[in-house]
């Protein structure tokens, strides 16, 4: 087993990895010895190939098929030099105050996640994209929310040279979004951050660590030699994401002490739906998702965003199959989608386990809530379509593939409650949180409010499973300030813990 | 095939038919390209998942015996699509997630491939500025 030691090892590279090390380096400057260790690889430009299924196994832990335990949710969890600032969209937002308000954690306070995460709009080139450069797809959507006379917003995006390739899921081949990736890892690098790619930690221990090097047939090799690793690190930042992070906890026997380890996961389970509209319409090209709307996030707990995917994820998204199915994918030209988020609560029974080969088991149950919430949401996304100009729609809980325009006056019939069930329809997860929720109290959450693990002094937690309840918005840049504030804890308490 | 056996991508193909009417005109080259994709795609799960797909898929080509006294390969397509309907409504949930994996492993064999982009109209420029 190689040995290795450091002062402080970070592990993960996505939005909350990328942040604390940026944040960190300039300990460098004072002989800080900092090391970001990465699951994935670094890919290369070429690598970004835009093929749906390459780049799922390049970007995401189970090429992003990751099953719930019950087999009724997809999860998708980034990992590479960038973690899943790699795979996201890049859409901006700032957590609402009353969202803050209702984490309720004592100590933390909307403005001081405000004033942070300005911080890195700013870092991360974010900005609205010129009116010009709205495809059809998103324009579509906008109309239709303004006929109905709903609430739609525009996204702010962290992109600088955007091409409008549209293929942001598939990770950028320009690398125009200003992820992790682009911005605070190669900075930190610059202050003297080591980052070990193609290195996964199996095991934290007292300040120490067992992880494993081992290339992969893409990306660059990593900078160690292939092979065990014994890692010694006077404070150490995990940074895994909610599911990995919790999971890497559970199994180093952090969770004997921490009963809420692993638990309060909220996934904002998410839906895809499909309008087709009468004429082709730009929806692959530029960039996919513009605008949000909020119009029901209070009433019924969901959210609506403008989207566009790729053939595979078009197709395992729609219920049914045969000829309608086939029929619908040919008109892929003419096709407007909506992304529904569903605002899931807190619930400590929603978990992340340790199988018995160590990985995670995420135990999660769609609640009935969760599960009206997406019932109305295809009603409300169906509504939008036909606003737009849709010919028809297809809702995956409709009574038919298709629910036609002259239909439109029954959706209430023809999207029936009883339709929506787990297993019958597709179900994703890409906002992940919770399960080393931060809070005061040792039996409901894992940190405190700057991110410590309760009662054990040089171990952190910095990315969404700090979240006490989801964040109710696209999460990364809340992801960012938090990890800022753990930042901002260690460096203040760095004399402390490095003299230990 | 790593992770298919023999019998399991005769089932596989026979599923997929019905899944995906244009897989039954699939050139060699696209067909092996279908299973490569989902062969691969089941290396990176566990053992145990492989064999509940095994074991799917041949429930999968004997239930249709209980209705209409054929296997699945040996209906008309309107009793075929009728018989995966079934599993797709079934009142049992495992049943009705594992024929929803076993679709994604179909859609993803067929619409996974650069190949399919041009069938449904779908390209890629990264040239980009079209908008």
């Amino acid at each position: 087993m190689f040995e290795k030691n450091y002062d402080i090892v970070i592990i993960g590279s996505g939005a909350g990895g990328g942040a604390v090390a940026k944040e960190l380096a300039p300990l460098c400057r004072d002989g800080v010895r900092i090391a970001v260790l990465e699951w994935g690889p670094k890919l290369r430009d070429e690598e970004f190939t835009g093929n749906e299924v390459e780049m799922a196994g390049r970007l995401f832990v189970e090429s992003g098929g990751m099953l719930t335990k019950d087999g009724s949710m997809t999860l998708a969890t980034g990992k590479g030099y960038g973690g899943s600032t790699l795979s996201y969209t890049g859409t901006s937002l700032t957590v609402p105050k009353e969202v803050v308000e209702r984490w309720s954690v004592p100590g933390l306070s909307h403005g001081d996640i405000a004033a942070r995460a300005e911080k890195y709009l700013e870092e991360n080139n974010v900005h609205y994209q010129p009116e010009e450069l709205l495809n059809d797809n998103n324009r579509l959507f906008r109309q239709g929310c303004q006929t109905l006379g709903y609430n739609v917003e525009q996204f702010p995006l962290n992109l600088k040279g955007c091409k409008g390739t549209g293929v942001c899921n598939l990770g950028c081949p320009h690398q125009a979004k200003q992820g992790t990736h682009r911005v605070q890892l190669p900075a930190a690098e610059r202050e003297g951050v080591e980052v070990i790619t193609n290195c996964r930690v199996e095991h934290i221990g007292i300040q120490e660590l067992e992880a494993v090097v081992e290339n992969v047939s893409f990306g660059e090799p990593s900078c160690w030699d292939e092979g065990r690793y014994r890692i010694s690190a006077k404070i150490i930042v995990v940074c895994a994401g909610a599911v990995h992070s919790s999971a890497l906890l559970l199994r180093s026997g952090f969770g004997d002490r921490l009963p809420a380890l692993g638990r309060y996961l909220t996934l904002h389970p998410a839906l895809i739906l499909v309008g087709e509209q009468p004429q082709t319409i730009s929806n692959f090209r530029g960039h996919p998702k513009s605008f949000f709307c909020d119009e029901f996030w209070r009433s019924d707990g969901f959210l609506l965003e403008s989207c566009m995917y790729y053939p595979f994820v078009t197709a395992k998204n729609l219920i049914g199959f045969g000829s309608e199915h086939a029929q619908l994918m040919q008109a892929f030209p003419r096709l407007q989608m909506i992304l529904v988020l569903a605002i899931d609560q807190a619930e400590a029974k929603n978990r992340v386990e340790v199988g018995a080969n160590g990985g995670p088991l995420v135990d999660y149950t769609l609640s009935e809530t969760t599960l009206n919430s997406l019932h109305m949401s295809m009603k409300a996304a169906t509504r939008i379509f036909f606003a737009a100009g849709a010919t028809r729609v297809h809702a995956p809980a409709g009574k038919s593939f298709f629910v036609e325009a002259s239909q439109a006056d029954q959706i209430e019939h023809m999207i029936p409650r009883d339709k929506v069930v787990p297993g019958r329809i597709s179900i994703t997860s890409a906002h992940l949180m919770g399960g080393c929720r931060m809070g005061e109290n040792l039996g409901t959450s894992v940190t405190d409010v700057w991110g410590r693990v309760h009662d054990h002094p040089g171990l952190f937690v910095a990315d969404s499973s700090l979240f006490p309840r989801a964040s109710e918005i696209n999460p990364y840049v809340t992801v960012m300030a938090l990890a800022d504030r753990v930042a901002e804890r260690i460096r203040l308490d760095a004399g402390e813990l490095l003299d230990r | 095939m790593k992770n298919l056996n023999d019998q399991s991508v005769r089932r596989l193909e026979i599923i997929a038919a019905v899944i995906v009417p244009g897989f039954s005109s699939l050139d060699h080259d696209r067909r092996q390209r279908f299973l490569t994709i989902i062969d691969d795609a089941l290396g990176e799960r566990p053992e145990s998942m492989q064999r509940q797909l095994a074991l799917f898929l041949r429930v999968l080509e004997v239930a249709p015996y209980f209705r209409w006294g054929r296997p699945l390969g040996r209906l008309d397509s309107a009793r075929a699509e009728s018989a995966l309907l079934w599993f797709q409504e079934a009142p049992i949930a495992k049943l009705r997630q594992g024929f929803w994996g076993l679709k994604t492993l179909v859609f993803m064999g067929y619409y996974g491939q650069n190949a399919a982009w041009p069938e449904v109209g779908y390209s890629q420029n990264f040239g980009g500025g079209d908008v």
